[in-house]
């Protein structure tokens, strides 16, 4: 497929329809499902610090909102399109679908490059933002988060420009806040610790003992770290491998995790560890392990080396870590392959628990956060499990089944179809 | 008119106050008895040019008084009370203050006047004008000064006597540097008791940055006399290493220069020990203790200053040594440390890079003789480790602008937590914070993650406990606590974001601190003084600038300044219109400097996919010397280096380790990033490796081949026949790197490369010549 070609919303609409067609979707609710429900495009003035002013054009997308407010994060990205912010929408949509949160799926973006705006323009950016969609965002209508390039210092800005507008104190228009305007315990590692547990669960399913047995992390970032830490402190795995983008590091004996994180945050990469060998990212891919972490880019278990993986659960913190062609073999070689929007959805799970908090204005221990978290993940597996065993569908399709048919339903009880 | 012709003695204006000024007056000019003509003279003409009074006046009244006083009108009497009523009316028309200027004045000029004939005079000693310097800066500055026309031609002589007789430094410090700055600095020179010497190059740039940012005379910028410094600074003249040479009989080391470099490369480690076995006379090693003594338990460096050094358009960046001693406890030990060190910056004249660099540069007939700076080291004692809360490395162009926003005029900073010799250098994987001073805190990095990758996390410290210069990992550092200063140099992760501290008092969780000096630049001056310092610095030297520096302790010190070679972004480079597609070789879209290399002959290609494929590091470092053995075969040729990720670097992982001799033949330096190299947002810029390509006419290119719309023929470069073999018959082949003779294999044309840095583009072609 050709750069210019690719659409990402026509590969969004090409699930739903397969979905549709699984589900036996009547036509009304599938050419539904297949577009967003409400567009909105603004373009945006902003002084910058030199005294001009540079135009700076902006989605919101509210995709679907049948099972509540919308739900997605705002990007900043110098080629940001609308296809690009409708499809993350779309897919915003099925994850909060399928861990079964009140929500709808939303998704933002500006069109900007952030390394050429200072802090002050990049204030003034995000107040504008919120000044031309504060019609529409809301803690009942949409709630953004942080996403590409846009932090919780971002959010505070947007949410203190929101409250201004209202003359309320509005906390849950926005979530992923510093924790002193009322973020969620638990953030930080929310993702990492989702997919731990889906695996936890996956394994008991397969009948797995993950006691003592071992596991690579690929893409040792923010989410890879975190998952090397707790796959050993809740599953009880030994970390053997694990590589960024400057190369891996590998010992069958095991590494600590805890030491290796450190050794990456001092030198910044995990390479020169000492007691472990050298290897490269495509050969972690193929190390005799049972659970493998993808937890960095795109793309990178493919065809032409899906076959050399030996992981017993492939466990997908990174978005789209595994192509179609790859996942056909994954599949015919029985590796259990925990998809993207499931096996990191404890993010957005966690963004809904502080929107929760927000609205009861009483906020949680960590400890409550996570025992609400590993709930909701257990549940949200044991849902996609038993789809695909009834349909005899592996899990990432089973995961589209689950939350396509939940969206669908809530269309139809409402009576919109 | 007709009132200034009225007698001055009338009851109107006459007062007995007027009576106590004059006899004061007079007092005053009477300890200077041989200067009262010249006083009075000056007086008279100050008065006739306020039109108080006129020399005609003057005399009339003169005659009245002898008139009243019933004596005769005589020349000689007339003259004497001519005299007496000057100072009257000058004590009665000029505030005392004034009056105190106009005396110093005349006394100023007498001083001058014998320091003129002194440094007119054949073989008057350092001692004898040391003395009239200090006589002449003796008198109080006061408000009146010899004008610049009259001293100029004494400045020249004080400058080239005693700091550097380098025609372009002279052309700028003349302007700058007044008879009062060389007293200060004479103040501090330390001489050999046997043979004389000047200061030389690296002392001299920094002394003339610190008077051109702080003049002794003229208007001083309020926010610089605040905030900017330079170190204790002691400068032991070349007369050292001379008396060094003579009174060990190694003066046979001067025409070591001469030999051809394979000689020079192996002689200089027996040199090294031959050196460091010599001593000092003892009298210098008693003048040694008395200097370590006078500046007490203080860590020092020991920099080269050569007399080449650091003069415009010369950096020699890099070539000779500094040394850094902690100088700490009993005299004899601190004595023995600093004569070690001496004698290891001393060697440093005879290092084969010094030679090969001066012999490029048709440098090799001067007569280098070396001093030595000794400044005392910027920052405080944090535990057993010494070093200043930042330094780095400023420059007047900033050529690290990855968006159109930045201006390129106002300056880069590229700078570290720790001493600055990690800013120098360049240093693997580890990053300064890069600052471009119109946007000081832009950075292109976004995310946590990414900053972190592109940030500080080694430190370099002295540790006075060892004496030696230690590179310490930030994490560990920070974690030992006790760092005041950790609220300006870091931002802690929060939630998954980097920040700032807050607030001073904030706690800092430092096992998640990162080096970005958000808060030194956000909430410090630094990045406006540093900012104006570079205009004013390169304004004064008419050539972009670079210039070290540490903070500390809320002051910012120059540690040194250099005039770059380069002239500033060279006129338009029109890039051709018309190249056939199949001609072009490469683009590229990242241009530093517009320049234009026609006709070369050359291409000496390190396959980018075969070097990062070599398993061994010792693989990797005979690449090196391949190169380098080509590079002093094409000696006089026209030829290009194309090679992968960063050259210079000393991480091989990144490029080729290679060093400023081993390339130093070539007309173009091509760097290929891509991506399975960790292709990186730095460039060379702003290393020593870089400033040697700037200074020797090396053009940089950077091409991405990886990037969209970016033509890099690989093909061309692999597939044209291996001329090595013909070139050097004797020479190890090397499977990495090529040679292709371009006209050879395309018909007769060359390697034609046209780089744009206004429009950011550049090509490479192939055309006729």
């Amino acid at each position: 497929m050709k750069a210019e070609q690719f659409n990402p919303f026509a590969i969004a609409q090409q699930q739903i329809d397969q979905a549709a067609e699984k589900l036996e979707l009547d036509d009304a609710t599938h050419e539904l499902l297949r577009w967003p429900m409400r567009e909105l495009k603004v373009t945006l003035p902003v002084k910058m610090d030199d005294g001009s002013t540079r135009l700076f054009h902006a989605f919101r997308i509210r995709y679907n909102t049948a099972r509540g407010p919308a739900k997605g994060g705002v990007r900043w990205h110098p080629l940001e399109t609308m296809d690009t912010v409708r499809a993350l929408a779309a897919w915003m949509t099925w994850k909060t679908a399928v861990v079964d949160l009140p929500l709808g799926g939303g998704k933002g973006g500006v069109v900007c490059n952030p390394k050429e705006l200072s802090e002050t323009e990049k204030e003034r950016l995000a107040r504008a933002y919120v000044r031309a969609m504060a019609g529409s965002i809301g803690v009942t209508k949409d709630v953004p988060a942080p996403d590409v390039y846009t932090t919780p210092q971002i959010m505070a800005w947007m949410m203190d420009e929101y409250e201004t507008i209202v003359g309320e104190n509005h906390p849950g228009v926005i979530t992923g806040k510093p924790l002193a305007l009322g973020g969620s315990k638990g953030r930080q590692d929310a993702t990492a610790r989702g997919g731990v547990y889906v695996t936890r669960e996956a394994a008991a399913v397969a009948g797995l003992d993950l006691k003592g047995a071992p596991m690579a992390v690929q893409g040792f970032g923010n989410a890879g770290m975190n998952a090397a830490l707790l796959g050993e402190e809740i599953l009880g795995l030994k970390l053997v491998a694990a590589s960024d983008s400057k190369g891996g590091v590998y010992n069958p004996r095991g590494i600590s995790a805890a030491a290796l994180v450190d050794h990456k945050l001092k030198s910044g990469a995990v390479k020169g560890f000492p007691e472990a060998d050298e290897l490269t990212n495509e050969e972690i891919l193929g190390l005799p392990v049972t659970v493998l972490f993808p937890s960095a880019l795109e793309n990178v278990i493919r065809a032409d080396n899906a076959q050399n993986l030996q992981c017993k659960i492939c466990c997908e913190l990174a978005n789209g870590p595994t192509t179609p062609d790859a996942d056909r073999i994954l599949d015919e070689k029985g590796v259990i392959v925990l998809p993207d929007f499931l096996a990191n959805a404890g993010g957005v799970t966690v963004s809904y628990f502080e929107q929760v908090q927000n609205a009861y204005n009483l906020y949680w221990e960590l400890q409550e956060v996570h025992w609400r978290l590993d709930k909701r993940m257990t549940q949200a597996y044991e849902a996609v499990h038993e789809m695909s065993v009834q349909n005899k569908v592996d899990l990432r399709e089973a995961a589209y089944l689950v939350s396509i048919a939940r969206v669908a339903e809530a269309c139809k009880l409402r009576g919109w179809v | 008119m007709e009132q200034k012709e009225k007698p001055y003695f009338s009851s109107e204006n006459m007062r007995p106050a007027d009576l106590v000024r004059a006899y004061r007056l007079h007092e005053r000019m009477l300890k200077y008895s041989h200067l009262i003509g010249e006083m009075r003279e000056l007086f008279l003409s100050v008065l006739c040019r306020r039109e108080l009074t006129s020399e005609k006046a003057i005399r009339d009244d003169g005659a009245r008084v002898l008139d009243e006083l019933g004596e005769p009108v005589g020349e000689r009497g007339l003259e004497e009370v001519t005299g007496m009523l000057i100072d009257l009316y000058f004590a009665h028309h000029i505030s005392r203050e004034d009056v105190e200027n106009h005396v110093n004045l005349v006394r100023k000029r007498e001083a001058f006047r014998t320091l003129t004939k002194l440094m007119n005079s054949e073989g008057a000693g350092a001692t004898r004008i040391r003395k009239a310097v200090r006589e002449f800066c003796a008198i109080p500055k006061g408000g009146l000064h010899i004008s610049p026309g009259e001293s100029m031609g004494v400045r020249v002589a004080l400058l080239s006597r005693f700091i550097s007789e380098q025609l372009p430094f002279l052309g700028v410090a003349k302007n700058h540097i007044a008879i009062r700055d060389l007293d200060e600095l004479m103040e501090r020179i330390i001489r050999n008791p046997r043979r004389e010497g000047r200061i030389g190059g690296k002392a001299a740039g920094m002394f003339l940055a610190y008077k051109i940012i702080l003049p002794a005379l003229g208007q001083r910028d309020p926010e610089f006399e605040k905030y900017v410094r330079i170190p204790e600074s002691f400068y032991f003249t070349s007369g050292f290493l001379t008396d060094f040479l003579d009174s060990n009989d190694l003066f046979w080391l001067h025409s070591q220069k001469y030999k051809n470099l394979e000689t020079i490369e192996e002689e200089f480690s027996q040199i090294c020990e031959t050196i460091q076995k010599a001593s000092f006379p003892p009298d210098v090693v008693a003048q040694f203790r008395d200097f370590l003594n006078k500046v007490g338990e203080h860590p020092l460096i020991i920099r080269s200053s050569s007399l080449l050094e650091d003069n415009v358009g010369f950096t020699f960046s890099g070539k000779y040594d500094s040394v850094f001693i902690a100088n700490q406890g009993d005299i004899d030990l601190r004595t023995a440390e600093f004569t070690d060190a001496l004698k290891q910056v001393l060697a440093s004249v005879f290092s084969p890079r010094a030679i090969l660099y001066r012999k490029d540069h048709n440098l090799l007939d001067f007569d280098e003789r070396m001093s030595i700076l000794v400044q005392k080291v910027v920052g405080m004692r944090h535990g057993d480790y010494f070093f200043p809360a930042a330094a780095g490395v400023a420059y007047s162009l900033n050529m690290y602008a990855w968006t159109p926003r930045i201006l390129r005029s106002e300056g880069l900073l590229r700078m570290v937590f720790g001493l600055g010799t990690r800013a120098v250098d360049r240093i693997g994987p580890d990053y300064p914070r890069m600052v471009p001073l119109s946007h000081p805190l832009l950075r292109p990095e976004v995310g946590a993650e990414e900053i972190r990758k592109y940030s500080q996390k080694l430190v370099d410290v002295l540790d006075l406990e060892s004496s030696s210069l230690l590179t310490v990992p930030a994490a560990d550092l920070f974690q030992a606590g006790g760092l005041p200063d950790l609220y300006y140099a870091v931002s802690t992760e929060k939630e998954g974001h980097l920040a700032p501290p807050l607030f001073k008092t904030e706690k800092i969780d430092t096992a998640s601190a990162c080096v970005t000096f958000d808060n030194l630049l956000s909430k410090t001056p630094v990045a406006g003084l540093l900012k104006r310092i570079l205009h004013r610095l390169e304004e004064a030297h008419g050539r972009p600038v670079e210039v070290e520096f540490a903070w500390d302790d809320g002051m910012l010190y120059l540690l040194q300044c250099r005039a770059l070679a380069a002239g500033g972004p060279a006129a338009k480079v029109s890039l051709p219109e018309s190249i056939e597609p199949q001609k072009v070789l490469f683009t590229c879209d990242s241009v530093l400097f517009s320049s234009v290399v026609k006709d070369i002959e050359y291409v000496v290609y390190v396959d980018t996919k075969a070097y990062g494929e070599i398993a061994t590091f010792e693989d990797r470092i005979a690449v090196r010397h391949v190169v380098g053995r080509i590079n002093r075969l094409l000696a006089g040729k026209h030829y290009a280096l194309f090679g992968p990720g960063r050259w210079g670097t000393n991480d091989v992982m990144m490029g080729v380790k290679i060093s400023y001799e081993d390339i130093n033949h070539t007309r173009v330096l091509a760097e290929i990033a891509v991506r399975a190299m960790g292709a990186s947002p730095e460039p060379s810029f702003g290393t020593h490796f870089f400033n040697d390509l700037v200074e020797a006419n090396i053009v940089p290119v950077a091409i991405y081949p990886e990037s969209a719309g970016t033509v890099f023929r690989e093909d061309f470069f692999l597939g044209c026949p291996d001329a090595l073999a013909a070139l050097d018959p004797h020479g190890p082949p090397n499977p990495i790197v090529r040679v292709i003779d371009v006209p050879a294999c395309t018909g007769g044309q060359y390697l034609q490369v046209y780089l744009d840095s206004e429009s950011q583009k550049g090509v490479g072609f192939l055309g006729l010549s």
